[in-house]
């Protein structure tokens, strides 16, 4: 662990990938705004199938970041913060099952 | 409630949200109970809202250099962890209650906005442009200010993970984003610079209702065609709000929404 005073390490890669993160996340709001729009104004019960998709879309974006940072710390082999975005996946899949076996 | 204004309340929300630093939902959702929504029914599109949001500002928020990635996806596990419950004993909890959980919230948001301080990181001479960026391995980083670089360690992470749990559950429930919560607690008790703090917590709004959302959605609490709406609305006033950002003063917009969120809190205690 560095002390307070030290200087740590940037990846020269992170920045590139930052970008990217940033350039896929306006290109993929867009989308899903579209394909919202499309699932609003479709009559049903096509409009609603749109619409649902356009809600998974919005709902796994931030699980896909996560993901796609694990990759790139694992990369950087930052394990630490490797185990800390599993942990957080795994606490989000948990939600999940413990909401499907208690039901609605 | 019609599309057309439900749109228009999602992107109104959405853009004062953002140029306030609050948030859209916080806005939003109160909006809708006091239109005549159920505040259960009200909740996800609260966090479709968020999540959107975070969505539409990721782009200008990674340009800036100021998501530190690492202190969002460490202190989310406490908050996703919270969301999970919180959604999870929204299902449990009446109407009523959940009504007067929302004016509470209203409330601690309107404080939030008013009492948030201003940035007290300083420049580090000794370091430049090599140095900004999140820092591999380490809850710290730097950033660009200016001219100059500001470095930064997060401290007290422990009772950050409070804040954050407590800030998750409150999502879960209400259907807020909980950034109100999230930056303050990033920035006053961890130490992280407020420019950082709310750049990341925009990050983790986003995985927090994300948490609340799947159990939602599994519990089938979505209405997918009003969820559509409020994406459109809230990306669409998402990008609105960060045009507007420029020109309005977030103090003075924070000031008028504190405001406005104590009328609205007002409003929900008196029907709750």
């Amino acid at each position: 662990m560095a002390t307070d005073d030290a200087v740590g390490r940037v990846d020269a890669r992170q920045r590139h990938d930052e970008q990217l993160i940033g350039r896929w996340s306006r290109r993929l709001a867009a989308a899903v705004a579209i394909v919202a729009f499309i699932g609003v104004v479709l009559p049903t019960p096509w409009g609603s199938v749109v619409a649902a998709v356009a809600v998974v879309g919005v709902i796994v974006t931030p699980v896909g970041r996560v993901c796609w940072l694990i990759v790139v710390w694992r990369r950087q082999r930052d394990w630490r913060f490797v185990g800390v975005g599993v942990v957080l996946v795994c606490v989000m899949a948990a939600g999940v099952v413990v909401a499907a076996l208690r039901g609605g | 409630m019609n599309p057309a204004v439900l749109a228009l309340a999602a992107a109104a929300t959405a853009a004062l949200g953002a140029v306030g630093g609050l948030g859209g939902a916080v806005l939003l959702v109160p909006f809708l109970v006091v239109t005549g929504t159920s505040a259960s029914d009200a909740a996800p599109l609260g966090l479709l809202s968020v999540v959107a949001g975070s969505l539409a500002a990721a782009d200008r928020h990674l340009r800036e250099r100021t998501v530190h990635h690492r202190i969002g996806v460490l202190t989310e596990v406490a908050a996703a962890t919270g969301a999970v419950i919180g959604a999870l004993a929204a299902g449990a909890i009446t109407e009523r209650v959940l009504t007067r959980v929302l004016a509470v919230v209203a409330l601690a948001a309107a404080v939030a906005g008013g009492l948030r301080r201003g940035l007290r990181n300083r420049v580090d001479p000794r370091l430049g442009d090599e140095a900004v960026g999140e820092w591999v391995g380490q809850a710290a980083g730097a950033y660009p200010l200016g001219d100059g670089v500001v470095p930064y360690r997060a401290r007290r992470l422990g009772w950050g993970m409070v804040g954050m749990a407590t800030s998750g559950v409150v999502s879960g429930l209400a259907g807020v984003g909980g950034g109100f919560i999230k930056t303050p607690v990033t920035s006053e008790i961890m130490g992280v610079p407020v420019k950082v703090a709310a750049s990341t917590s925009t990050f983790t709004v986003g995985i927090t209702a994300s948490a609340a959302l799947m159990v939602m959605a599994v519990r089938g609490h979505i209405d997918p065609v009003p969820g559509a709406v409020v994406i459109v609305g809230a990306i669409v006033g998402g990008y609105g709000g960060s045009v507007l950002q420029g020109r309005l003063s977030p103090p003075v917009v924070r000031r008028v929404l504190s405001v406005l969120l104590v009328a609205v809190a007002a409003v929900l205690l008196v029907r709750g």
